[in-house]
């Protein structure tokens, strides 16, 4: 057995802060190793270690060997709700770029720096690598961390500082590991399938007759991936389908289903219960009729009769639920109240409608809104036990195509209308003159790529709507007189105002109160040669709904008066 | 007869002849329309339809622009006195003009009515050696809609460094998909983006930036549908290609262009439905593929530039086997490198030195002349005392004693005062002479 030393040290928050700490107690001497302690692996490290070595004689700036493993889009042991992406060098497998993002909200672009063509021209971006957390690392890791004492997270922080740093000049390789097993156990989708894994006997040597219990019982290991400890207990009329691990000294009554799960130690189990997809820890007691499934019960619980635990729930040690309840699905029980200032200490009772009235334990909500990071719930779901990615062929169909892309091109979509919206609405807000307004359109028509006509289209709307506010016709003339010069910028053709005639048309017959002023607000688009008379001319003749029509009866009449006055004039 | 023995062609090919801005002034009015410069003595065009005679296609449509329409017309079927050189094939071939400065896919929309099937699009300035089955299969495997044809650049093209024309090119190595091309010209300094659907999509996407477009593209049919539809498409390069690539992955484009329909109009696959049913999975994953052939080894380059062009006649001139051409006299007291070729009709007078060069035919050289690193073309007389270094002489041009030209391109017909001193100049015609 290798020497194990454990090192305590107080106010550590990230890997970050550990290394500093490393560094300042200068306790490595060498070229060392990085795990993290959630990782399962049946990696032989030797061979990669010997490989990383012969990449420092050729490249002197190595300093770190990232450990990856291949793997598909839909691999179970890939995080749900993160994507990760390493951008590497085709020939030597050296990371270029490194990029982070959550799954939701949906990202539309990566964008790659030209620069770093002109040193790695044939590169591959890679979406197929799980990150194993198992770093091969120079002794000059932890002093790059004191130097750079803002890094925490070894990845977020270090591998992108980096890499995108041209005074440092490290480089930074990735293993791929093609065959071998290696996943990190970082949310409970990832417990899930990493427990299945083992169980499948994905991760040889590591099977869970070879795995030591903790009262070292054998474990045998039998047909449909059936794991029985010693000393079972198991009634004649129990049932076990298939992977399922039951730990030593457990007991199973009469009938009972079990599935897809692992049991632990010294549990109990009632008759006519069903347990499936689910974990149990050691000396749990489950009564009778109880249908537990996808769930995890912690060590130590008591679930009384006909308890029925829905997808995703999760019992802390020692809890106490039942009889005769059903919890939702996602409940999550913990033993002791979860401190949160603001409440009131009174309101720290057992909720009894929820643990059953023999029940011990409180609900845990956890509080995703005071989080600094804005958490997006469709990220969290993914991350839940329950979370099953619909199967291959569905996913590669349905994920790629109506839902990722649709939802991109939504975006796309609705972004500009939106901000034009906003930017309108601001100069109503904040008074602005109609100058600046129209100054601020046309910055965002640049940089959204918008078309005049998409302004027209959510701005005289808007204006129309202010229009309506106001109270009596004088409030009503000041908001035209303020605002239809905005319009004037954006309008240049006949077709322009056209458009400009139909908008208000379609405004006037969804908002009939403002017909009555329609004649106005048309006069008033004359006046300062936004609606040439044609043009209104013709927008009557090519008739609009007959309220509308009568209402600017007048005007028309007065225009084609003016029209042969005009005429009799030039004549 | 009964049963004609009529060769069943698949493809219809298109040759594009344009211009050639970038290659000014060789392909002045007083010289040669681009597609007749002649490389290493042979036409650029006729490299071209070698090629396509290979890839065993037998209708043949040359666009061009109105000027050039009657030379190479002339070129490809009667054959000219003053060119006297004519294209002997058994291909039919068609020459279309199209207006002038028309974009590449606005030629295809006039040629619309005389495609009648899967079509090559070919680029007369292209001279490659990849074999033309290596592309027809990889376009035939999998049912793709376009192939297209990608060459390292580093070995012939990286001496120019005023080409500025990198190309980002994705592809996914898994299933030979063609994702993106995207020039650096376009994007400029800023950073390249990539769209997350797309690496979604394809996880591994290989990202090249020494590979480069040879312009030469497999289509089907239904394309020019597409192409007569959206009259937005103005070249083939930039709008189709691109179109074409981003409907691949990207639903909205797809529906948009209303593809479907124009598969389903056009579609000719007899196969179709017994696709459906095979279990073998060589189907396409979308209904949009598109596809490349990366061609490292051997010889592709583009005759875009002057600069180009020169550097592929070089090229050309040290791989050809020189062999001794009817009625051509060079004096014995003339050294004549191998890496240099000589026309037909050429005459070089004693204690000359040609290296590295091409010399055309009823070329005449005087004494005590030094041509290096040139090309020289038909009827050009170079008078005693001459030395030209790495220069571009066009048709009829006259280079009268003891000029010394480096880096210079001179066009057709003009005549070179004697001792001129001359580096890096267009000696271009006066439009008053």
């Amino acid at each position: 057995m290798p020497l194990v030393e454990i090192i305590v040290s107080q106010e550590l928050r990230s890997m970050g802060d550990v290394l500093r700490d490393m560094d300042a107690k200068q306790i490595l001497q060498s070229d060392f190793i990085l795990m993290s302690g959630d990782v399962v692996s049946n990696v032989n490290l030797a061979p990669l270690v010997e490989e990383h070595k012969k990449r420092k004689l050729a490249d002197k700036n190595l300093i770190m060997t990232l450990v990856t493993k291949q793997a598909s889009a839909n691999h179970p042991t890939r995080s749900k709700a993160e994507e990760e992406l390493f951008v590497l060098d085709t020939k030597t497998n050296e990371c270029v770029h490194y990029e982070a993002y959550r799954r939701y909200p949906p990202r539309k672009n990566v964008s790659l720096n030209p620069r770093i063509f002109k040193t790695h021209p044939d590169i591959v971006i890679h979406n197929d690598l799980i990150d194993c957390q198992i770093d091969i690392c120079s002794i000059e890791v932890p002093a790059l961390f004191t130097e750079n004492f803002d890094y925490q997270d070894i990845r977020k922080d270090f591998l992108k500082g980096i890499l995108e740093s041209e005074l440092l000049g490290k480089s930074i390789y990735c293993h791929i590991l093609q065959n071998e097993y290696a996943a990190q156990v970082s949310t409970l989708q990832m417990y899930n399938s990493i427990s299945k894994d083992i169980m499948l006997r994905w991760v040889y040597p590591l099977a869970p007759e070879n795995i030591f219990y903790r009262n070292d019982g054998v474990i045998s290991h039998s047909l449909h991936n059936i794991y029985k400890g010693e000393k079972l207990t198991l009634d004649r009329s129990a049932t076990l389908t298939e992977m399922v691990v039951i730990g030593s000294g457990t007991k199973v009554g009469a009938n009972t289903k079990i599935s897809h799960s692992v049991i632990g130690e010294n549990c109990t189990i009632g008759a006519n219960a069903v347990i499936e997809g689910s974990y149990i820890f050691a000396n749990s007691v489950i009564g009778d009729k109880c249908v537990i499934s996808k769930s995890i019960v912690g060590e130590n619980v008591q679930i009384l009769e006909k308890v029925t635990l829905e997808n995703g729930c999760v019992l802390d040690f020692g809890v106490c639920v039942g009889p005769n309840v059903k919890l939702e699905p996602r409940t999550r029980i913990s033993a002791e109240k979860h401190s949160d200032e603001y409440h009131d200490d009174s309101e720290n009772e057992l909720e009894y409608d929820v643990v059953g009235r023999g029940g011990r334990g409180y609900v845990y909500n956890p509080d995703y809104s005071d989080d600094e990071d804005e958490i997006d719930l469709r990220n969290v779901s993914r991350s839940y036990l329950d979370y099953e990615s619909p199967s291959e062929y569905t996913e590669a169909d349905q994920e790629t195509d109506p839902e990722t892309d649709g939802e991109y091109e939504e975006e796309e979509g609705n972004e500009w209308y939106v901000e034009v919206e906003q930017t309108i609405q601001r100069a109503f807000d904040e008074n602005h003159s109609a100058e600046i307004a129209v100054l601020e359109l046309n910055t965002l028509k640049m940089a959204m790529n918008i078309t005049f006509q998409d302004l027209r289209q959510i701005v005289f709307p808007a204006i129309l709507k202010l229009v309506m506010k106001g109270g009596n016709n004088k409030d009503r003339q000041k908001v035209v007189a303020k605002w239809f010069p905005v319009l004037v910028k954006f309008t240049h053709s006949d077709d322009d105002q056209m458009h400009l005639l139909n908008l208000l048309q379609q405004f006037l017959v969804d908002n009939p109160a403002l017909i009555s002023f329609s004649p106005q607000l048309i006069m008033a688009g004359y006046n300062i040669d936004l609606f040439k008379e044609e043009m209104i001319l013709k927008w009557y003749e090519n008739g609009p709904p007959i309220n509308i029509k009568d209402a600017v009866l007048p005007l028309i009449k007065w225009l084609n008066e003016a029209e042969t006055e005009s005429e009799d004039e030039s004549d | 007869m009964l049963f004609e023995s009529t060769q069943i062609s698949e493809f219809q090919a298109v040759v594009l002849c344009g211009y050639g801005n970038r290659m000014y002034p060789l392909t002045e009015d007083s010289n040669l329309p681009k597609g007749l410069l002649p490389v290493a003595n042979h036409p650029m065009i006729y490299y071209s339809l070698q090629w396509l005679e290979k890839a065993n296609i037998n209708d043949v449509l040359i666009a061009t622009y109105p000027d050039a329409k009657n030379k190479i017309s002339a070129y490809v079927h009667e054959g000219n006195i003053h060119l006297n050189k004519v294209y002997e094939t058994s291909m039919k071939i068609q020459v279309v003009e199209v207006p002038e400065n028309c974009g590449s896919a606005e030629a295809l929309r006039v040629l619309k009515p005389l495609i009648k099937m899967d079509f090559i699009v070919f680029s007369c300035d292209l001279i490659t050696d990849v074999s033309p089955n290596v592309l027809i299969n990889s376009f035939r495997v999998q049912n793709r809609t376009m192939c297209a044809l990608l060459y390292d650049s580093g070995s012939l093209e990286t001496g120019d460094r005023k080409r500025e024309d990198v190309e980002y090119i994705g592809i996914h190595d898994k299933t030979a998909t063609l994702l993106f091309m995207e020039s650096k010209a376009d994007i400029g300094e800023d950073d390249l983006d990539i769209r997350c659907s797309l690496i979604n999509k394809f996880q591994a996407v290989h990202l090249h930036s020494q590979l480069r477009d040879a312009h030469l593209y497999l289509f089907k049919r239904w394309v020019l549908e597409l192409v007569a539809k959206n009259k937005n498409i103005v070249s083939v390069k930039s709008d189709l290609v691109p179109l074409l690539l981003e409907a691949q992955h990207r639903k909205l484009v797809y529906n948009r262009e209303g593809i479907e329909a124009l598969q389903d109009e056009n579609s000719q696959d007899i196969f179709a439905k017994a696709r459906l049913l095979s279990l073998s999975g060589n189907r396409s994953p979308s209904k949009v593929s598109c596809t490349a052939v990366c061609h490292l080894q051997g010889f592709t380059a583009r005759a875009n530039t002057v600069w180009s062009y020169s550097e592929i006649n070089r090229t050309l001139a040290k791989n050809t086997p020189s062999t001794v051409p009817q009625a051509t006299e060079i004096s014995p007291k003339t050294q004549v490198g191998s890496d240099s070729l000589i026309g037909e009709s050429t005459r070089i007078d004693e204690r000359c030195s040609v290296k590295r060069s091409v010399i055309g035919n009823h070329v005449k050289i005087g004494k005590n002349c030094k041509i290096s690193n040139s090309v020289i073309m038909d009827y050009v007389s170079i008078e005693d005392g001459v030395k030209l270094d790495n220069c571009v002489v066009c048709q009829s041009a006259k280079i009268l004693t003891k000029s010394e030209l480096k880096d210079c391109e001179v066009s057709g017909k003009y005549v070179v005062d004697k001792e001129t001193r001359a580096k890096g100049e267009h000696l271009v015609k006066n439009i008053d002479e």
